[in-house]
């Protein structure tokens, strides 16, 4: 603060100065100076004390983070976006294309053999021997594409160990993470429209099971209002 | 009710492989009158342009869900007759109840086999 010699004009002529000292003077720029100076001895204190607890955060922040990049490194990320996941997004693409490619050649066989003329029963069956050999050699995608499906498992079940660790090493809980809009739509439409999708073995209903439910009166019974919930 | 060898029939599903499969096994069980949707909105305008002797549709599809258009077909006086099979993998307890609820005629669980569309059409038509 700049040092004057002029004396500052503290309090209106006549009123009742609530700056008056206890002696009922005005106090002097020097009471004011002294003041300021005790004050600013009494903040040095406080902001000494303050930084150490700032710094003492600090040292267990840094000591956070470099543990987060020791458990990122052994997460081993780059290794996962470098290669193993464009890998298995390679292999999911062509497994598509292998089934859809093998699936079409098999109808177009199936639809010639359906549509031919059966009249002459050798020229139908050298025809469905034909088709029918084409139909085998469609099928060997099976090999190729049970190899890409078996490592695409593999890269699965990796990156799910790799997260499991890294999670449980920073000590992440899953519902702590806010899901997004786009998700949580999806997953209300999914469930409103009862959009299983493909069961697993032993957890699909068969057939059977199915028929019965069909056939059962008690379900028949069901009113509009029933029907309705399952939308609300 | 007997079944009409010529009445058209309306498959609604969105994955081509599966319409062609189905097409082919209405052939194979005498059905010439075949017809095909890629989801429920598309079937819903096709059951206004023309009269369809049966539905067989898939559950999961979009953006209307085999399930959506049971519904509509359901809660339309003009369509709310029109036998309706879901041949669907949609496999839960919980899918069949809701289906039936909702007034499906029959059900079938993917994989299945001509023989049982052939059952359950012949079911739905009461032969």
């Amino acid at each position: 603060m700049a040092r004057t010699n002029q004396k500052p004009h503290l309090c209106a002529k006549g009123a009742q100065s609530p700056c008056r000292n206890r002696t009922g003077r005005e106090p002097s720029l020097a009471n004011f100076m002294q003041l300021a100076e005790r004050m600013a001895d009494a903040m040095e204190g406080q902001q000494a004390q303050f930084d150490r607890k700032v710094c003492s955060e600090l040292r267990d922040i840094s000591a956070d983070i470099t543990e987060m990049r020791r458990e990122i490194e052994r997460l081993r990320a780059c290794e996962l976006s470098d290669r193993h996941l464009p890998e298995a997004s390679e292999d999911l693409g062509a497994t598509l294309e292998a089934t859809s490619t093998a699936t079409n050649s098999i109808m177009e066989c199936v639809e010639t053999i359906l549509q031919a003329d059966r009249e002459n029963s050798d020229e139908f069956a050298v025809l469905v021997i034909d088709q029918v050999v084409q139909i085998l050699e469609a099928c060997t995608f099976h090999d190729i594409t049970g190899q890409r499906v078996t490592r695409l498992t593999e890269t699965l079940r990796d990156v799910e160990d790799r997260l499991g660790q890294f999670a449980t090493a920073v000590g992440t809980r899953a519902e702590a993470q806010p899901r997004s809009a786009e998700f949580m739509a999806r997953e209300e439409r999914r469930a409103r429209l009862l959009l299983n999708g493909p069961q697993s073995a032993g957890k699909a209903i068969s057939q059977n099971a199915a028929d019965d439910i069909m056939s059962a009166a008690e379900v028949e019974a069901a009113s509009q209002d029933d029907i309705d919930s399952l939308f609300d | 009710m007997a079944i009409d060898p010529s009445m058209p029939i309306l498959v609604v599903d969105d994955y081509k492989t599966m319409v062609r499969i189905i097409r082919n096994l209405l052939k194979q069980l005498g059905f010439s009158e075949v017809d095909d949707a890629a989801d429920g909105t598309e079937a819903l305008q096709k059951l206004k342009d023309r009269k369809y002797g049966l539905i067989i549709s898939d559950w999961n599809m979009e953006p209307m869900t085999g399930y959506e258009l049971l519904r509509e077909v359901r809660g339309d006086e003009s369509l709310n007759r029109t036998p309706f099979i879901m041949v669907t993998a949609e496999s839960k307890t919980e899918n069949v109840i809701a289906a039936k609820k909702a007034g499906v005629n029959n059900y079938i669980v993917k994989p299945f086999n001509a023989a049982t569309l052939k059952n359950k059409i012949d079911a739905v038509f009461g032969e």
